[in-house]
């Protein structure tokens, strides 16, 4: 079975296409009309508060909630995408929470070799001492257990396991945010390397204006569902915003950093 | 038991000596915290540690709320000059609001979810205070105020699932400020809460519990953060004390966890290749 498969006979400008996006639950309407899109091998910044609707964008990219409007993904609709194996392997997911996205009773070595089994494919040996090393864990990790390790171990396997499909697009949901602040740089060198050396394509979500500037060179900015504005690294770092919300955004991170190196200086 | 009455300046608020927190392992008990010792008066004292530091059973140990398997051991242990140690349950629970009260992470978990927010301050005041149903409900309003909620009279009626998180955690401020406690204790309180509005609750707690006179502990992850809000830092990583420095003088701080702990979010004005990561040596625990 083919990987390549997956990409189509044009190879299309963009990785990810969404244009006039809109999800409804209900009477509500959580994303409304939201249109972007990231190029090849660029990491994208995908920023906004709690209910601004950033994850519900994930899911709609990986056909778990309901969407209207167009999303293309490597050149393919991605509603013909989610029902295709062939195609999923190509957009793998890490999620906020290693503690609830890893199943509490298989081995490091199954939850690794899962999907490969699940793809039909084979050398999985291999594959997964390839994975272990890849995101800095010995190999012996492969018989332990999630609760033997910690968070920022269990996050290391959550990405092992999106990377051993060897896909072209990562979707991060907020890959960091439940980690110590300690074990989040570990774990943004190890992503920001992944990055630099397989050319991935990545949708980094996420609410910290720092981590978010050290990861992506662009970011979008969400507030209740919409889309309002696109920022530069340099705009963020020098705190250029027009957009009033992202303003905010930017003072309220300031302030944070500023207090906290008020006893620094 | 006269000497209650001397002033807190002869007894510390807290003071805790060679503290140990074991629990039952499968090769005998594991200590969770090995011998931690510190003491505090009326101030912000930060406990900063990574999981599994023992930052927050040693807090939990002040206030009574360990696990039933967990095995305490301290030379000293006190509140006030008043001994915790082998206090029973109820004991602890006529000390717990009057004269120590904790805020948790999450307000979402922490609050009860059928009560509206008013209610449970109402509870609050008439438990510890002994108010009746009027004069509780008037100083609920007043404590909503007192935790800068634009409108204390909405807020009064709303259940916790209709609020955000940042004001849930006021409501569970304003719970934990009705009786008037001598000790606050603070564990992770902005953890759950959007970058924007951390620092809005940190400020918050600082200023009501300078205003009150209280002491504080605030226990976090985050050491560039907690440290704006604190007088003095302990340091803790693997159930041990590695070093306790005032705040103001952290950037002369010698341990290298502590150095490693310091910076280790990324900047907001520029970018950094590669962030700094801590090595842990296994030299700091002997």
């Amino acid at each position: 079975m083919k990987h390549a498969s997956s990409v189509p006979v044009t190879t299309p400008a963009n990785a990810l296409d969404v244009k006039n996006l809109c999800v409804t639950y209900g009477s509500a309407r959580v994303v409304n009309d939201v249109s972007f899109s990231v190029a090849h091998g660029e990491c994208l910044g995908l920023i906004g508060e709690s209910g601004s609707g950033k994850s519900t964008i994930l899911k709609a990219l990986t056909g778990t909630a309901p969407a209207a409007g167009m999303m293309e993904i490597l050149g393919m609709p991605a509603s013909a995408r989610a029902r295709d194996k062939r195609h999923t392997r190509s957009v793998q997911m890490v999620f906020q929470d290693p503690y609830a996205a890893l199943h509490p009773r298989h081995s490091v070595e199954r939850i690794l070799e899962e999907p490969l089994a699940i793809q039909g494919i084979g050398d999985r040996e291999a594959k997964i001492r390839a994975s272990l090393a890849s995101v800095g864990l010995p190999l012996g990790f492969r018989f332990r257990y999630p609760h033997q390790l910690s968070g920022g171990q269990r996050q290391r396997v959550a990405i092992a396991r999106a990377l051993i499909l060897e896909p072209e697009v990562l979707l991060l949901d907020e890959p960091t945010s439940a980690l110590d602040v300690s074990v989040q740089a570990e774990v943004l060198n190890l992503l920001a390397k992944l990055h630099r050396e397989r050319g991935l394509t990545m949708l980094f979500v996420g609410h910290d204006l720092g981590v978010i500037a050290h990861m992506c060179a662009r970011v979008i900015v969400l507030n209740k569902g919409e889309l309002v504005e696109t920022l530069m690294r340099d705009q963020i770092y020098s705190g250029q915003a027009t957009q009033p919300y992202t303003q905010q955004l930017l003072r309220a991170t300031n302030l944070e950093q500023r207090s906290a190196n008020r006893n620094m200086a | 038991m006269s000497h209650r009455e001397t002033p807190a300046a002869a007894e510390p608020l807290v003071a805790v000596e060679n503290l140990w927190i074991r629990f039952p392992g499968r090769r005998g008990p594991v200590a969770a915290v090995a011998g931690v010792s510190f003491s505090m008066g009326r101030e912000k004292l930060a406990i900063v540690g990574e999981s599994g530091s023992g930052k927050s059973l040693t807090a939990r140990t002040i206030m009574g709320l360990l696990p039933e398997a967990a095995e305490v051991t301290a030379d000293r242990l006190s509140l006030q000059g008043d001994d915790l140690r082998g206090l029973r349950e109820k004991d602890f629970a006529r000390l717990r609001g009057k004269r120590m009260a904790m805020i948790l992470q999450d307000p979402k978990q922490s609050l009860n979810p059928i009560m509206t927010a008013g209610q449970q301050i109402v509870e609050s005041c008439r438990l510890h205070l002994g108010d009746s149903r009027r004069s509780a409900r008037e100083r609920a309003l007043e404590l909503l105020h007192k935790v800068r909620i634009d409108n204390p009279q909405r807020v009064f009626g709303l259940y916790p699932h209709e609020v955000s998180g940042g004001m849930g955690q006021r409501i569970m401020i304003a719970m934990m400020l009705a009786a008037e406690p001598d000790l606050l204790v603070a564990d992770e309180p902005t953890s759950a809460l959007d970058v924007s509005v951390r620092a809005e609750v940190l400020d918050l707690i600082e200023s009501l519990v300078v205003e009150r006179g209280m002491g504080l502990i605030l226990i976090s992850h985050d050491l560039d953060l907690v440290s704006a809000y604190s007088d003095r830092v302990v340091v803790m990583y693997s159930g041990r004390v590695m070093e306790t420095l005032p705040a103001s003088e952290l950037a002369k701080a010698s341990h290298p966890y502590t150095r490693g702990l310091i910076g280790c979010r990324p900047p907001l004005d520029h970018r950094v290749e590669t962030l700094p990561v801590l090595k842990r040596d296994p030299a700091w625990l002997s």
